[in-house]
């Protein structure tokens, strides 16, 4: 049985400010998807390619318009927590503090889940993810008073925390400065391969390099269908300079590059998603221009 | 402790050691019943409450000119009206009472004052606070349901603009007591405008921050008290001192068309009887009364949002 599988998955926005009569652009079209268990998979394309809906669809934080997404075996009715969430940003709630975010993870994930946890145990186990992704110190600020990068580990450890099967990731290091990002992407990395205990992960970017770090195989998604699917098959632990040196991580690399330029982004992509994905719409002149100057 | 002792510091003190001297050595141009120990115990009180604001932000390292201009100006004030009124006795005899008139009333006076103080802050306390759990408790359903906002945001918006004193006299006749009249008028001009902050602050709660607590299977008593109060806690604390300000407002008002007790009613009452030292007195009631509960509103302010 595959930890996630999605059958003949579609999805339209619900775009009330588009003009009477015009159609309705599908985020997503007849996409299927096997992920099986312990796999970790990257999304990569475009931004307004379809690639964050395919995750909210996984979450239950959306629903398709057609087709079924099954998790563990059961269909996706709702979020659930046998999935946990890494967002790009707003991941942790502002009132509470680091070691509180996290055990308020656990603490849902014990209620919810019955699992009859004493406080103190919670506690313990957020203070031990915190440490885990090198937040101990800072487990009693806000995070305001965080930075991007130590707001993501922290939200990296309340994921980690409530001890879910699958782990999504949102873009987590997509408004991270380079240094910070691969620092986190490092942490990732080295979680799973620590953690060796299965754990299935969705993670979406539109950062070839993170993609090839990290991922076991890759998924390209552009205009809302799967365009490329493949595995990365490099040897862990992988490193920064293993992109450079290595002939096979620069062959996937090339082809990544290849599949964003046959992809352009439709002119207007990403008008019927603001709604929901505001955040999308702010990259996607921004990631578009960077491959033009590449080139 | 050292850089308290300044010219600034110096200076505000040799113009209260004059206007002391002025007080007891100056002879009077205007023959006065009372005495000016009261005034000098009130100058005394002043002082030390200006040092102990120095301290505390000295201790927390700030640099202010401040406190020692407020006070240098304070003393100024105090010097012309003494001088202008007892010593050469150019004001209009009744309608400008003398300084150690005004303080005298402290003296006469303290037990009716701390009274009316006593009434007008619980019956402040019952309309205001009441008027703030309605607003937020209402205005969360109604931020929360669609359905609720549509019907009663319209509804708040007619209502909120109309002055609360214009129920005033009718509410007086309306309610069996004068308290529940005076609380109602309070009541409602506290709770349009916390009512509509909430139905506003609810309604455009954050996506991102909702999709984080759906993921988290956040739900029921859990969503109300973890995630939708803290989240509009700083919108009820930000509307807190503005509400004092239109309670304490509306309060007096009642209190001065029909009520037998409170400030307000003092200062009226006193006015009826033309004794305007008391009502000088009276106001500077009022001024402590609402400094001292628009402190504790930060104070409160602050302890509840710590996290921004």
């Amino acid at each position: 049985m595959d930890a996630i599988r999605l059958d003949h998955v579609s999805f339209t926005y619900e775009d009330l400010r588009r003009a009477k009569g015009a159609p309705a652009r599908p985020a997503l079209t007849d996409v299927s998807l096997a992920v099986p268990h312990g796999q970790f998979l990257c999304v990569i394309g475009h931004s307004g390619g379809g690639k964050s809906t395919l995750l909210r669809l996984i979450s239950g934080l959306s629903h398709p318009t057609s087709g079924r997404v099954i998790v563990n075996g059961a269909p996706v009715t709702e979020p659930g927590l046998d999935r946990a969430i890494v967002f790009q940003d707003y991941s942790l709630f502002p009132w509470m503090r680091a070691r509180a975010n996290v055990a308020f993870g656990i603490e849902q994930a014990d209620r919810v889940l019955k699992r009859g946890q004493s406080k103190q145990e919670m506690a313990r186990t957020a203070e031990r993810y915190l440490e885990l992704v090198g937040m101990a110190d800072a487990k009693d600020k806000y995070p305001y008073q965080l930075s991007g990068g130590m707001q993501q580990r922290v939200a990296i450890a309340r994921a980690l925390a409530m001890d879910t099967q699958i782990v999504l990731f949102d873009e987590p290091f997509g408004a991270l400065d380079v240094k910070t990002r691969r620092a986190l992407q490092a942490l990732v990395a080295t979680l799973w391969a620590d953690s060796q205990n299965g754990k299935t992960a969705v993670f979406v970017t539109h950062d070839i390099s993170e993609a090839i770090l990290l991922a076991d195989r890759v998924v390209f998604v552009a205009d809302g269908r799967i365009t490329a699917d493949f595995m990365v098959d490099l040897p862990r632990p992988r490193t920064q300079e293993l992109l450079t040196e290595n002939a096979r991580a620069r062959q996937i690399a090339e082809r990544l590059t290849a599949l964003f330029y046959e992809s352009e982004p439709v002119p207007g992509a990403g008008e019927g998603v603001p709604a929901e994905a505001p955040a999308e719409r702010v990259q996607q002149g921004e990631g578009a221009s960077r491959l033009w100057l590449e080139s | 402790m050292a850089g308290i002792l300044n010219r600034r510091f110096l200076f505000a003190q040799l113009l209260l050691l004059t206007l002391v001297a002025i007080i007891v050595a100056v002879p009077n141009a205007k023959v006065l019943t009372v005495t000016y120990y009261p005034l000098l115990i009130a100058l005394g009180v002043m002082d030390a409450l200006y040092l102990g604001l120095l301290i505390s932000k000295a201790k927390r390292g700030v640099e202010s000119t401040g406190p020692n201009d407020i006070i240098v100006f304070v003393w100024a004030l105090i010097i012309i009206w003494e001088v202008a009124s007892t010593k050469l006795g150019v004001t209009p005899n009744v309608i400008v009472p003398t300084p150690e008139e005004v303080f005298d009333i402290f003296r006469t006076s303290y037990a009716t004052l701390w009274e009316s103080v006593l009434a007008s802050t619980s019956l402040l306390m019952v309309g205001y606070l009441g008027g703030i759990l309605l607003g937020v408790v209402l205005g969360i359903i109604c931020g929360w349901v669609p359905r609720l906002r549509e019907m009663f945001y319209p509804i708040a918006n007619v209502m909120a603009p109309i002055p609360p004193t214009v129920f005033a006299p009718y509410l007086v006749v309306l309610m069996p007591t004068f308290r529940m009249a005076s609380a109602c008028i309070i009541l409602l001009g506290v709770f349009w405008p916390q009512f509509l902050n909430m139905v506003l602050r609810v309604s455009s709660l954050d996506p991102k921050l909702m999709d984080n607590a759906r993921a988290l299977c956040v739900s029921g008593p859990t969503m109300v008290w973890r995630i939708i109060l803290p989240y509009v806690m700083p919108g009820i604390l930000q509307g807190l001192r503005v509400s004092l300000t239109t309670a304490f407002l509306m309060l007096t008002f009642a209190e001065m068309i029909g009520a037998r007790a409170g400030i307000g009613f003092f200062i009226t009452n006193s006015n009826i009887y033309a004794n305007y030292a008391a009502v000088i007195a009276g106001i500077i009631v009022c001024g402590v009364v609402v400094t001292v509960l628009s402190a504790l509103t930060s104070w409160v302010q602050r302890r509840f949002t710590l996290w921004r």
